[in-house]
């Protein structure tokens, strides 16, 4: 069947997986409460044909049946649970992929519009009823992401003042937004740009408007609304990292909710991490850590992503403030991305042996500030030294003093050996007639790399 | 019956028939293999110390209540060993913990062993709740939630859990170290919570959380008191020593875990770092260039190693550590200290 986007779907289906007694119970006091608030599910429902598949345990569905709120989300969706127990994946996250898969099964045939809702996650008032006229406008999908807090001190807060007398959790963006900043995970500083120490696993990256919230570029945001538009396919990892990417045909179709006035959520976390994820960084490290994490993990629409910040405030914008920042943080961005591509030639320049030139990019990586490489981004062709061009000119006291330059002078003799765009060998030998090519027409991702007889030192 | 079962009473009927020697070599070169296994351990000690060989079977002792850390009767025995050596405070401290350990014996916890077999920490916690509602003071209880509270990233609850038994068990060294692991953990935490929010809310930085505390501190100590020869131990506190910017001390432990565990890459790279720190760097050097022997794809050592190495004339070296930095996969571990 041929599902017209320009259409509003037929009808609604949120899914939600959710097991284990600890992740019930932060469903019910989390997702559930904030869903049931005046502008969220009420919303949507109204005059619109809404089911909520739940997919959990056998042994969950009994609490989740019992809860005070139950009763009221009956009244207003058909509840579907699906049991879990059978289904299998690789570690928790292939469990949860899985899982996921089943939450969509069915959505094509009957053109239903899916709304997936975290465990943990508490959404301000007014996120549905965003995402239903969002979603009525063309959209496929609508990509978010919210700030995590610590769980305790969060929750203690959050019962003091916005929780209804129902048992919903009512509360604005705004709000959320500015509780959020006040009980912010730890996890969510080690993502801020300025910070000195930096996470593993940077799949987002935050740039601090002191005073009135966060710039965040995300690589892996949450697929917060899916409308199928043809049979699902296999996808990699979670429905937040490789998902996307199978299910669109054109990538205009994806909204990405740019201000938490539209949506906002965030999600609740203990404070406490699995392994050492922590580590110390400076400006060129962190680059440099977020940059091999991108090159080793991100996919094509990861890195799309990241392109469309999101801003998550609790005053009103500063509209200069925040545009220099978004600026500031693009640069950023295309630092990292510059870099990703570097690292991209040094891995090609390791597998073919040429490991004087790779570490010589290595080195500039590291300790002068390449990993700051600035330039626009695009398709870049790399004239590399061969070994014994390498050899030769750093033996040469008169050309290759390579140890005085500083980060200016390394980034302009690495630039003599880049051309925009995807150059091929014989327009290289054209322009330089004393130039020979040892290897030509190397392709890597989004480059070309001609292996050259010499360091292009001046 | 097991192999293990069969070395053990082999053991301890040749040190009954008067072949002390036998037996200890038998399950020296059981436990050459199987360096977890607590109950070869156990026997190993207590045949060493009843052949009169104190200091080995002491360390054998104290390694199985590493293993074991809620065996009342390896605290016993460690009592009696220490009373030998007439070491009263630690003999004292350890029949304190047999004591308290035996005083919930009559608890049956094998329903919490079972829902933390299969993972279940929230059954875990919520039978232990019910069982600690009736028995305040169930020691083992409050130990298995706080390795459900890990489990579940809790750490102010496992903090809580483990403040909650501490002074009832001094000589469980798992229980000091695990105590002063998660209270700097959760101190860091905290201060990087706090000043980030501080700096979103527009706030003006306060005064950072200190993490050199003194209760951490004497935590450490209490767990290197009774057991001076857990490397491990010994690193963690060095890793703490040194964010607390005592780069002197934190060399002193890394040297002794290096000495007790000379194979860990990560005591050589840690006190690597220390020694850097400190202008030390053909120390640093050596112990860098030690991690990577024995862990060839250690980026962070290869990338510190080149850093080191930077005013020195060996380029190719440079080069060829930075290279290796970049292809290597992270090191997760707790202990490669950044």
């Amino acid at each position: 069947m041929k599902v017209d986007l320009t259409r509003p779907p037929k009808s609604w289906r949120l899914v939600t997986a959710v097991w284990g007694e600890r992740f019930v119970e932060r469903f019910l006091t989390t997702t559930l409460p904030s869903i049931l608030s005046p502008n969220n599910l009420p919303s949507l429902s109204l005059g619109e044909k809404v089911e909520y598949r739940i997919l959990c345990q056998r042994a969950d569905i009994g609490a989740i049946e019992r809860h005070p709120l139950y009763g009221r989300l009956k009244q207003l969706v058909t509840i579907e649970f699906v049991p879990i127990d059978e289904i299998q994946g690789e570690g928790k996250y292939g469990r949860l992929a899985q899982v996921h898969r089943r939450g969509m099964e069915g959505a094509l045939e009957g053109d239903v519009g899916l709304i997936f809702l975290t465990a943990d996650g508490i959404w301000s008032d007014g996120t549905l009823a965003s995402l239903k006229r969002i979603s009525s406008s063309g959209s496929q999908v609508i990509l978010m992401d919210g700030p995590r807090v610590v769980e305790h001190s969060f929750r203690r807060e959050m019962a003091r003042g916005h929780i209804g007398t129902g048992g919903e959790i009512s509360i604005s963006p705004r709000a959320l937004m500015k509780l959020a900043a006040e009980h912010i995970h730890p996890n969510e500083a080690s993502w801020n740009w300025d910070s000195d120490i930096i996470h593993d696993v940077p799949f987002q990256l935050h740039w601090t408007v002191p005073g009135q919230g966060i710039l965040t570029r995300g690589f892996c945001l949450f697929p917060l609304y899916v409308r199928l538009i043809r049979p699902l396919g296999d996808f990699i990892g979670a429905i937040d990292h490789g998902l996307i990417e199978t299910i669109i045909d054109d990538a205009a179709n994806i909204y990405y909710c740019s201000d938490s006035d539209e949506m906002a959520v965030v999600s609740i976390d203990a404070i406490g991490f699995s392994s050492a994820n922590f580590k110390r960084t400076d400006k060129t490290d962190r680059i440099l850590r977020i940059a091999k994490w991108v090159s080793a993990e991100a996919t094509r629409q990861n890195i799309d992503a990241a392109f469309h910040p999101a801003r998550r405030h609790f005053t009103d914008l500063d509209a200069e403030r925040w545009s220099r920042v978004e600026r500031l943080s693009e640069c950023h961005l295309n630092a990292v991305l510059g870099c990703c591509q570097l690292l991209d030639v040094h891995a090609e320049l390791q597998r073919r042996d040429l490991n004087a030139a790779a570490g010589l990019l290595a080195f500039a990586l590291h300790e002068n500030g390449l990993a700051r490489w600035p330039g626009k981004l695009g398709p870049r062709t790399f004239l590399v030294p061969s070994e014994d061009a390498v050899r030769d000119w750093l033996a040469d006291p008169a050309t290759g003093d390579f140890w005085r330059l500083d980060r200016l002078s390394v980034i302009r003799l690495l630039q003599r050996h880049v051309r925009d765009g995807l150059v091929p060998s014989m327009s290289i030998v054209q322009s330089s007639d004393a130039l020979k090519i040892e290897l030509a027409d190397i392709q890597i991702r989004n480059g070309l790399i001609h292996v050259i007889d010499r360091v292009l030192a001046n | 019956m097991g192999l293990n079962t069969q070395i053990v009473d082999q053991a301890v009927a040749d040190f009954a028939a008067g072949q002390s020697e036998k037996a200890q070599v038998s399950l020296s070169g059981y436990l050459a293999l199987h360096r977890e296994d607590a109950d070869a351990w156990f026997a190993l000690g207590l045949i060493r110390v009843r052949s009169g060989n104190i200091p080995d079977g002491l360390t054998a002792l104290q390694l199985v209540a590493r293993l074991l850390p809620m065996q009342p009767n390896v605290y016993r025995e460690l009592a009696i060993v220490y009373s030998f050596i007439h070491d009263l405070d630690r003999s004292k401290a350890c029949a304190v913990t047999a004591d308290s350990l035996e005083s919930d014996l009559d608890i049956d916890l094998s329903t919490v062993f079972a829902a933390s077999a299969r993972g279940d920490y929230a059954q875990v916690l919520a039978i232990g709740a019910q069982i600690l509602a009736a028995r305040p003071s169930a020691i083992r209880v409050y130990y298995e939630m706080a390795l459900a509270h890990q489990a579940h990233n809790d750490y102010d609850l496992v903090v809580s859990a483990l403040k909650a038994i501490t002074l009832a068990v001094p000589a469980c060294v798992a229980v000091s170290k695990a105590l002063a692991d998660f209270s700097w953990t959760l101190k860091k935490l905290d201060r990087m919570s706090s000043s980030y929010s501080r700096q979103i809310l527009g706030q003006a930085p306060g005064r950072a959380i200190e993490l050199n505390a003194a209760d951490i501190d004497s935590y450490y100590k209490l767990a290197l008191q009774f057991d001076p020869r857990w490397s491990e131990a010994h690193v963690y506190y060095a890793n703490y020593l040194r964010d607390c910017g005592y780069h002197d001390a934190a060399s002193s432990h890394y040297r002794i875990a290096e000495n007790l565990d000379p194979h860990d890459p990560v005591t050589h790279f840690n006190l690597g770092l220390a020694l850097e720190a400190v202008g030390e760097k053909a120390a640093a050097e050596a112990e860098i260039e030690s991690a990577i022997l024995i862990k060839p794809d250690f980026g962070e050592a290869h990338e510190c190693l080149a850093r080191i190495l930077e005013w020195k004339t060996n380029s190719s070296r440079i080069f060829s550590h930075y290279s290796a930095a970049l292809g290597c996969a992270r090191f997760y571990s707790t202990q490669v200290y950044l």
